[in-house]
């Protein structure tokens, strides 16, 4: 069925706050971070203020019930992302927290000297420093994909042009700046017919669109909880059981541990060798709560919606006399960057905030993408299924309106 | 405060058509401003005489208020002394905060004294300072107080 964004809106506070109030509230900035439902808000309160306990420790019925809607979070993500075993589903701090423990991993007990890490010149910082770090740390080196301007690439080039020193692939299955989607499937089923692993960042993919990782088959995959309606300070790695099994744990500390002896101490068992310390417990159970709400929506509406208001927004912003679009028309998420000839992208954002439209502009914690698509920043506008068509027309006219206020 | 007057036209007219753009010939000192997020990348070159800005300018890629900021104080500081300006940067730092100033300072502000409304868009006063915490490099290099190679932001 089609998604209803009127009625969506009516289960997240901050459009009932906004609602009341009577202010403009155009909420643009869904790359960043989502909107929270009730559900996932009501999830953590009720940890804190009926079940407050830690988990897998505590002898008592508060501390089995934490435990218990902890793992029941874990399952749930499993099923979301079509885990074949929750365990391989490790909560995190974020996707960076996630990149950094692989990139860790890989840097200590993987990559040689002379190897290569392979990634796209359009990955968010946080799939790149950690890379640099690792390459710095084994001697391996970075090298780049060749890009079009509209930040896809041709997968048969990277195969022909493939070095057989590459042991990582790494790269982001959607652009929080140009949109693009990228096919894991292809690209992980190149890494693992060449040795190499796959380490995919699924931050801006899997609030969009339905993500099995059973298919996709690739060897790491990171995501943030905020992204996808879910709590901020929460994400997950997951990883390819043989894997997570063979690699020894970066962090130590409490719960990742079995025996612990004054010289050496013995793992725990998956997920928990990769959890050490005290998790962020009502992190995890409101991401359970997010991903059971995407569930309850269903991911293909949900990717069926945004894509089709993001066309329609492309086409409309595409009308706008001076206005190009940094990235692909179709295949793509709701994150739309664009540059106006003339006006800086700051100045475009700060005149649209005062009109109640949030958008954001920079780099995008993406400053080589810049570089290659030859701008020195942009403007995005990134939707989500509560927006709509309205909000579209009412960005375009502000838009119109913002090249006047700067005499262009 | 309306947008009009936030970006006013003295704002757009000096971003539009800065002045004291470019190169000058036998500049004796130059500072790089880069505000790496939002991609405002300013460079300030004056040429100094017996302590005076004798001429000075800017380059580079800015947002309009970074543009008009930079073209204002340009417009201001040439042929002044490095007290001077550097009493107007105090002045300007104020009038970014929103703390009163009298008519004199405003007065000294010269065409600077058009950004008051960027006061109210907290996000972009970096923009606005930038070329300013260049100034307060060169200045500090010119009286031997900070190494040569600094690049300055304001994020
Ligand atoms: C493509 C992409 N990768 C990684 C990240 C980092 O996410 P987080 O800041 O939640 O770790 C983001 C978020 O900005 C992103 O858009």
């Amino acid at each position: 069925m089609a998604l209803d964004p009127a009625l969506i809106r009516k289960s997240y506070p901050i459009y009932r706050h906004f609602a009341g109030t009577g202010e403009t509230f155009i909420y643009l900035d869904n790359a960043a971070t989502t909107q929270k439902p009730d559900s996932v808000i009501d999830a953590e309160l009720a940890y804190y203020r009926e079940f407050c306990a830690n988990v897998h420790r505590s002898p008592h019925k508060l501390g089995e019930e934490a435990t218990n809607c902890f793992e029941l979070a874990r399952a749930s993500i499993a099923k979301f992302l079509n885990i074949d075993d929750p365990s391989q589903a490790i909560f995190t701090s974020s996707t960076t927290g996630s990149i950094n423990i692989v990139a860790n991993i890989l840097a200590g007990q993987y990559l040689k000297p002379g190897d290569v890490i392979l990634l796209t010149p359009s990955e968010h910082h946080s799939n790149l420093v950690p890379w640099q770090m690792a390459a710095a740390r084994s001697g391996a080196t970075l090298e780049f994909i060749d890009i079009f301007p509209d930040g896809t690439f041709d997968y048969d080039q990277v195969g022909r042009n493939w070095n057989p020193r590459t042991k990582v692939l790494a790269f982001q299955h959607a652009s929080n700046v140009t949109g693009a989607i990228h096919d894991v499937e292809t690209l992980s089923g190149l890494a693992r017919h060449n040795g190499a692993l796959s380490v995919i960042d699924g931050a801006q993919a899997v609030a969009h669109l339905p993500v099995d990782l059973n298919a996709l088959d690739c060897d790491f995959y990171a995501f943030s909880g905020h992204k996808c309606v879910g709590p901020t300070g929460i994400g997950v790695l997951y990883g390819k059981r043989e894997l997570l099994e063979r690699f020894t744990p970066v962090f130590g500390g409490g719960e990742m541990i079995l025996r612990v002896q004054r010289q050496s101490s013995t793992y725990n068992a998956l997920p928990y060798k990769f959890e050490p310390g005290t998790p962020n417990i009502a992190g995890a159970i409101g991401l359970g709560a997010a991903v059971e709400y995407l569930m309850g929506l269903g991911m293909s509406e949900i990717a069926s919606y945004v894509d089709a208001l993001a066309e329609y927004a492309c086409q409309r912003l595409s009308k706008v006399d001076r206005v190009t679009i940094a990235g692909p028309l179709t295949n793509r998420t709701g994150a739309i960057s664009f540059n106006i000839n003339g006006c800086h992208p700051h100045d475009i954002a700060s005149i649209l905030d005062h009109r109640g439209i949030a958008i954001r502009a920079g780099v995008h914690c993406a400053e080589p993408l810049m570089e290659a698509l030859g701008v020195a920043s942009t403007a995005r506008a990134s939707f989500y299924f509560y927006n709509t068509r309205d909000e579209v027309d009412q960005l375009v006219s502000a838009l119109e309106n913002t090249k006047e206020i700067l005499g262009q | 405060m309306s947008l009009e007057s936030i970006f006013n036209e003295l704002l757009i007219d000096h971003s539009k058509f800065p002045r004291h753009y470019g190169h000058i010939g036998n500049s004796n000192i130059s500072v790089e401003g880069n505000n790496v997020m939002c991609g405002d990348q300013i460079v300030l070159s004056a040429r100094v005489v017996d302590g005076k800005i004798d001429k000075i300018a800017f380059t580079g890629k800015a947002c309009a208020i970074c543009t008009a900021s930079s073209s204002m104080f340009c417009d201001n500081a040439e042929g002044q002394t490095l007290d001077h300006i550097e009493h107007a940067r105090s002045i300007f730092q104020k009038y970014l905060r929103s703390e009163p100033i009298s008519d004199e300072d405003k007065k000294f502000l010269g065409d600077a004294a058009a950004l008051e409304g960027v006061s109210k868009l907290p996000s972009r006063v970096k923009c606005a300072s930038l070329v300013y915490e260049a100034w307060n490099i060169m200045r500090k290099r010119l009286l031997d107080e900070a190494p040569p190679t600094a690049v300055v932001t304001t994020e």
